[in-house]
């Protein structure tokens, strides 16, 4: 029913084996004798002073979801900017109430401390 | 597809863009004022409130006076009729009694944040355009907004653990039931096309006159069971309810006044937009969904509010229980169904204000700088000598959630026990009828508690301000007295019911 799919399913099937591959011969064709030194944590040479963990900083995850929404008010400008020439007026002044929208909630987050680093 | 933005269309949008703008100022004002060195960072959120006060006045002459429309925008993703005149005054009106009772909360509870008011009014926003869509799209466009707006209010105090872990576990269940109904619209479409109200109603109507029930593709039926699910989800309809009382309870009781009054209404009304006129020929199909929810709805909301200790989660379950009976009034399917149902909505708005007005007022005074909100119900304990009129008030509007006459809430389980007769569904009525009786036990038991229990340490409540005073007296006056003169409610419904 679905035939133009058959090359896909082979896609498919040929890059899962491809990777299982890889990840099984390195475990098969390594050797492996595990020893209490090799496997301990190394901190140049000495033994750890610390944890080498640290509390996640939560202002990585802020600069994620700030990328994301401004990144998709920008995808939403590629097709606008492509297709402009067919628009009349009511094309412009659409993006340009999107883009009002988009730079007040802008202002609230820069006035809020969200873009400072510390 | 042309979509064509008419500019006749501005003049039954007007509301929402006087909003969009209002929310607009008011962000830059706040947000410039806040956070400015030179005034000291002034705290501005019951500013706010009086602001939106005033906004909603001016939205409120916004729509009284738009003239008399039938039809739709945006090309045929909204619509607009005369009763929406009056649903949206409805709600503007609940949104001015809503800020009055939050307005000193703010202060006792140190809820800092001006962005809490601009939610609301971004709320109330959404709720326009939810009860105006005339498309499976836009549903899900306004809905998602109310949503996201809710999940974060219900953590906006982002200092307890309890708040928070509420409003995650609001956020991924809403989550999750938006993909139920987003699902649901996309099994429909992929079925006939067809998302515009007017299409699919000119659809199954055509369709009805020549085959059965039985020949309907199952696409078609399995999307509406998936769209109904996500609305009973919405609601906390059983048996999808599990979500409520631990965000009921989580959550501000400010900002839980504005989930149990906002979402319960739009969503019904939504169910009706779209249940009741393009899926009416389906009614066979969604009846019986909604029965089998008034059913688990009235069974679970009675027996599980026996063992509850905390009042958040009692009125949670209460709310689950009156959703079982708004869900009794929408499975009749004749004409008064609507008209109860409306009617029920009014009760179940002025009961909530009044129950919430005493709730938000009673704030145990430690000392002058520690007052809590009492918790349980066995806090409630000696307030007929310390606070005999709340007490009052409290067991007037108990009485009318339990249905005792001569208060407002038996007339509306009266007349929507009428309808479901009507429509020849004895046994849920019978059904109804004793699990009333069940529930008037611990509604009789708070009452008690409060009336005729004694304990030794006496707590001390912070003094209730006007504004809420105002709200509780004008909900309790209006309960007592509607046996009286039922015309200032009833005639306001006959408008909203009729005019369509």
């Amino acid at each position: 029913m679905f035939k133009e799919y058959s090359i896909l399913l082979t896609f498919i099937c040929l890059t899962f084996l491809l990777a299982t591959i890889v990840f099984i011969l390195s475990y098969i064709f390594s050797v492996q004798k595990a020893d209490a030194e090799k496997i301990s944590a190394y901190e140049c040479g000495f033994n750890p002073f610390d944890d080498a963990r640290t509390t996640f900083d939560i202002r990585f995850y802020l600069v994620a979801i700030l990328f994301l929404i401004f990144d998709l008010e920008v995808s939403f400008l590629y097709p606008w900017s492509v297709c402009i020439g067919y628009l009349n007026n009511q094309g412009f002044y659409v993006i340009c109430t999107f883009l009002f929208i988009l730079t007040i909630g802008f202002l609230y987050e820069w006035f809020k401390g969200a873009l400072d680093w510390e | 597809m042309v979509i064509i933005i008419n500019i006749s269309d501005i003049y039954i949008f007007i509301p929402e863009l006087y909003l969009t703008l209002t929310v607009f100022i008011l962000l830059i004002y706040g947000i410039f004022y806040s956070t400015n060195k030179y005034y000291g960072y002034p705290i501005l959120s019951k500013n706010f409130g009086y602001l939106v006060v005033i906004t909603f006045t001016y939205i409120l002459f916004l729509i009284i006076n738009t003239p008399d429309f039938l039809s739709t925008y945006f090309p045929s993703f909204f619509f607009f009729n005369n009763s929406l005149k009056w649903i949206k005054t409805i709600f503007l009106l609940v949104g001015i009694c809503y800020v009055f009772l939050v307005i000193s909360n703010i202060s006792l509870e140190k809820l800092n944040v001006f962005e809490f008011f601009l939610l609301f009014i971004l709320s109330i926003l959404s709720i326009f355009l939810i009860i105006s869509t005339f498309d499976l799209l836009s549903i899900y466009i306004s809905l998602e907004m109310l949503n996201l707006i809710f999940y974060v209010l219900a953590t906006i105090r982002r200092t307890s653990e309890f708040s928070t872990e509420a409003g995650l576990k609001y956020f991924i269940l809403g989550v999750f039931s938006t993909g139920l109904l987003l699902f649901g619209i996309a099994l429909i479409y992929g079925c006939i096309g067809i998302t515009n109200f007017i299409d699919l109603s000119l659809f199954f109507q055509s369709i009805m006159k020549e085959k059965s029930i039985l020949e309907i593709p199952t696409d078609l039926l399995l999307g509406l069971v998936f769209i109904s699910t996500a609305f009973f989800f919405k609601l906390s309809a059983a048996p999808f309810h599990m979500w409520s009382p631990d965000v009921y309870e989580g959550t501000l009781t400010s900002i839980i006044t504005l989930f149990i009054i906002f979402t319960k209404i739009t969503i019904f009304f939504l169910f009706i937009n779209l249940f009741g006129t393009s899926l009416f020929e389906l009614f066979n199909v969604w009846q019986k969904l909604t029965l089998i929810c008034a059913f688990f709805s009235l069974f679970l909301g009675t027996f599980i509010a026996f063992a509850q200790t905390k009042f958040k989660r009692f009125l949670a379950y209460s709310s689950i229980n009156h959703v079982g009976f708004i869900m009794i009034a929408v499975s009749s399917i004749n004409y008064n169904g609507f008209y109860s149902l409306i009617f029920y909505m009014m009760i179940y708005i002025l009961i909530n204000l009044g129950i919430f007005a005493s709730l938000l007022s009673l704030r145990n005074f430690r000392n002058y700088k520690f007052n809590h909100q009492i918790r349980y119900i066995s806090e409630f304990t000696i307030l007929s000598k310390t606070h005999p009129i709340i007490a009052f008030s409290i067991l007037i509007i108990l009485f009318s959630i339990s249905g005792i006459p001569p208060i407002a809430g038996f007339f509306t389980k009266l007349i929507v026990f009428l309808t479901c007769l009507k429509s020849s569904l004895y046994s849920l009525v019978i059904f109804a009828i004793t699990i009333s009786c069940l529930a008037t036990f611990y509604y009789i038991r708070i009452i008690k508690i409060i009336y005729f229990d004694n304990c030794n340490v006496w707590l001390i409540y912070v003094p209730m301000d006007k504004s809420k005073a105002f709200v509780l007296s004008f909900s309790v006056l209006l309960l007592t007295f509607f046996c009286l003169n039922p015309n200032l409610i009833i005639n306001s419904i006959y408008i909203i019911s009729t005019i369509n």
